[in-house]
């Protein structure tokens, strides 16, 4: 029989950096359009695996000097190449027991024409329409929230800028799942205990994307009170994830972006960006430096709010793991 | 961490050499193109080799298929193997508290044109995309940009791969301008990992010769791309770096089959729609930009590039000449049982000849 301590010492082996496991009775009250019940009605145990972000392939952003290696190591090649490839073996791992493992990787571009969000990764405005195929079940593609799910399987904590925080990587990590009809021990789910509030992510994003964010709260299964956290105006922060802070995209070309419609506003930094908006801007900024391979889009803000929630973590001692030299540009020149 | 825990690591998870080098080795290179300037408290550049395993090119060499080496000499390695690896090596440093600022091939994102040296925008011989006609069209891989602060070079900082890898101490440079593995010779290509950890350099190659200028390579470049007299160097902690004047813009079009000699798949009826065509379809056509763009919409169409976006070559001449060349001297540390080379190389029969195949 293959025990959670067996299934973890094996994904590790095969590449994930962290391994946790929930139940999906935690997702009671979960909106079934990403209730993972919805997806494997059999599953018994749903297994999140974290894939660190190397620190360093974030340094090109922190200098302004090198944009490619962060979106193409951390987000493409991890998405694409490297998590799949673990996720199979340790998918095929348990199908060699005989149990069904349903593998859940990052769908980033296959949200609803209703849903309201995003993703500043890929294309933002792909959206598909779908109806339910059977009486009672949500229509395709039910997907999951990373973050919730991570939450719930006691990967990490739910920080106030509406990402996960883990004691070993802070921010810097990626998610996949595997949903199966073993049933595994579980682990606790972890109350918020790394993040202080400080708020740095807020204050870095270079969008402002915070300022017309969503307050929403993280429901405990247990009945704790729920935990608040803000999820940033996600087309804002599209955009602004994109490059249109022109200020901190050393590629476009200032009189292309005047040219678009509220091109002084969005030279200015006061322009609030929406679906229609971004399509037209992305267009100049695409021409200005290449997407990455994939569909998926270059990331020129490089995590402003990770890099600043990570500073800060580490500044304060509380991540398992320390650097040598802390993540702050070192360029010669002054600002 | 120690240089030797390292380097087993990284042959372990599948580099084939690894080598450490000294990044004063640098001093003198455009500041576009200096990892210091990437992130100053670099202290190392770790340069890993990845072996074009031979067989890859067997198809070419006999004429018989030519999408196994672009595919997975050029797009399996530099899109997934090299990414693999350089993750894992990566992972293994920052285990030990220091920073891996990975540095997989980029497809070129510099403001300087890592193929001919050319600031701002230039297409690229190597990247195409797809029109929505299903053309394929080159795509740019050097940008406009601006530098975000003051003293800083704008990005994206650009590593010379070729000299990086000599820098590493992993071979020399070919009279080709290619890098030659001491292992592999031509056949490798290269990814690398800067560090803030303090790590012992590797010397400069220094070697069985690697490169004799043979002439090889110019010799058997279908479009005469490489000179033969005039001479190209740059100096490396003192040591002088050669390698033959390479005409970039033709050896483009001559790299994607634009010498019909080369080329199996092309009609010879399109060097009839190309201005000079007669010129171009023997090798003696030199290019500029533009010519540049008009061939290759023209020349790619019998034979589209790979899934990842990587153009076919349809010459091969100067690294397989060169490969066969290292391989009679014995002078690669890697041997195989057979030659690599049994039979004349090949040449397309074409209708001036009387034998085309119509």
């Amino acid at each position: 029989m293959l025990t959670a301590e067996a299934i973890k010492k094996y994904a590790m082996d095969c590449g994930a950096d962290l391994v946790s496991i929930g139940t999906p009775d935690r997702f009671e009250g979960t909106d079934p359009k990403s209730d993972p019940r919805c997806i494997a009605p059999h599953a018994k145990s749903v297994i999140c695996m974290g894939f660190r972000v190397l620190r360093g392939s974030l340094r090109g952003n922190v200098e302004g000097t090198q944009f490619f290696q962060y979106p193409e190591m951390s987000v493409v090649h991890l998405d694409e190449v490297y998590i799949p490839m673990v996720l199979r073996k340790v998918v095929c791992r348990i199908e060699d027991e005989g149990y069904e493992a349903v593998p859940l990787r990052s769908e980033p571009d296959r949200r609803h024409s209703d849903d309201p969000d995003t993703n500043p990764e890929k294309h933002p405005v792909a959206r598909i329409h779908a109806v339910s195929v059977r009486e009672g079940t949500p229509p395709p593609d039910v997907m999951i929230d990373f973050n919730q799910s991570a939450v719930l399987c006691g990967m990490g904590e739910m920080g106030l800028g509406g990402f996960v925080l883990t004691v070993q990587y802070g921010p810097l990590q990626r998610f996949a799942f595997i949903l199966t009809d073993i049933e595994l021990a579980s682990d606790p789910i972890l109350e918020r205990s790394l993040c202080d509030d400080c708020g740095k992510c807020f204050q870095a994003c270079p969008g402002k994307a915070y300022s017309n964010g969503t307050e929403r709260v993280f429901h405990y299964p247990d009945g704790k009170e729920g935990t608040k956290f803000l999820v940033p105006d996600s087309w804002q922060c599209a955009a602004f994830y994109m490059g249109a802070d022109y200020g901190s995209n050393p590629f476009v070309n200032p009189e292309d972006l005047m040219k678009l419609p509220d091109g002084k506003r969005i030279l200015e930094g006061t322009k609030q960006f929406d679906a229609d908006s971004i399509e037209a801007l992305q267009e100049v900024l695409e021409d200005a430096y290449p997407g990455m391979r994939f569909g998926y889009n270059a990331a020129i803000c490089g995590r402003a709010c990770w890099r600043a929630c990570l500073g800060h973590l580490e500044e304060r001692g509380v991540l398992e793991r320390s650097y040598k030299h802390p993540l702050v540009r070192l360029s010669r020149g002054v600002e | 961490m120690t240089v030797a825990e390292l380097k087993d690591f990284a042959l372990r998870v599948g580099a084939d050499d690894i080598g450490i080098g000294n990044l004063t080795r640098f001093e003198g290179a455009p500041t576009e193109m200096d990892p210091r300037n990437i992130y100053p408290g670099a202290k190392s550049l770790i340069g890993l080799v990845f072996r074009i395993p031979r067989g890859y090119i067997r198809g070419i060499e006999q004429g018989t298929n030519f999408y196994q080496y672009p595919s997975l000499g050029y797009g399996g390695i530099n899109e997934v193997i090299a990414p693999t690896v350089i993750y894992e090596v990566g992972k293994f440093i920052e285990d030990q508290g220091y920073e891996a600022i990975v540095y997989r091939n980029t497809g070129g994102r510099s403001i300087v044109s890592d193929m001919t040296g050319n600031f701002g925008k230039e297409i690229s011989p190597e990247l195409h995309k797809s029109t929505l006609n299903s053309e394929t069209t080159p795509a740019e891989r050097s940008l406009n940009t601006r530098p975000l602060f003051p003293n800083v070079p704008a990005p994206d900082v650009f590593i010379h791969f070729r000299l990086a890898a000599f820098i590493c101490g992993l071979g020399e440079i070919g009279y080709s301008k290619m890098f030659l593995s001491r292992k592999f010779g031509p056949l490798n290509r290269v990814a690398f990992l800067l560090t803030d950890a303090e790590l012992e350099s590797d010397p400069l190659y220094d070697g069985t010769q690697l490169c004799n200028s043979c002439m090889a390579c110019a010799t058997a470049c279908p479009g005469q791309c490489i000179s033969k007299s005039e001479q190209v160097a740059v100096t490396i902690e003192g040591r002088r770096i050669a390698w033959g004047k390479l005409d970039e813009w033709s050896c483009f079009a001559y790299y994607i089959g634009s010498a019909a000699k080369s080329n199996p798949f092309v009609d010879e009826k399109v060097y009839g729609k190309l201005k000079d065509g007669d010129k171009l379809k023997t090798g003696i056509l030199r290019i500029d930009p533009d010519a540049y763009t008009k061939i290759n919409l023209e020349i790619n169409k019998y034979y589209p590039m790979e899934t990842q976006g990587y153009n076919p070559p349809k010459c091969g001449g100067c690294l397989r000449a060169c490969y066969h060349a290292m391989e009679k001297r014995g002078v690669m540390s890697k041997g195989f049982v057979n030659p690599f080379r049994t039979m004349r190389t090949w040449k397309r029969p074409l209708e001036e000849d009387g034998n085309a195949d119509s």
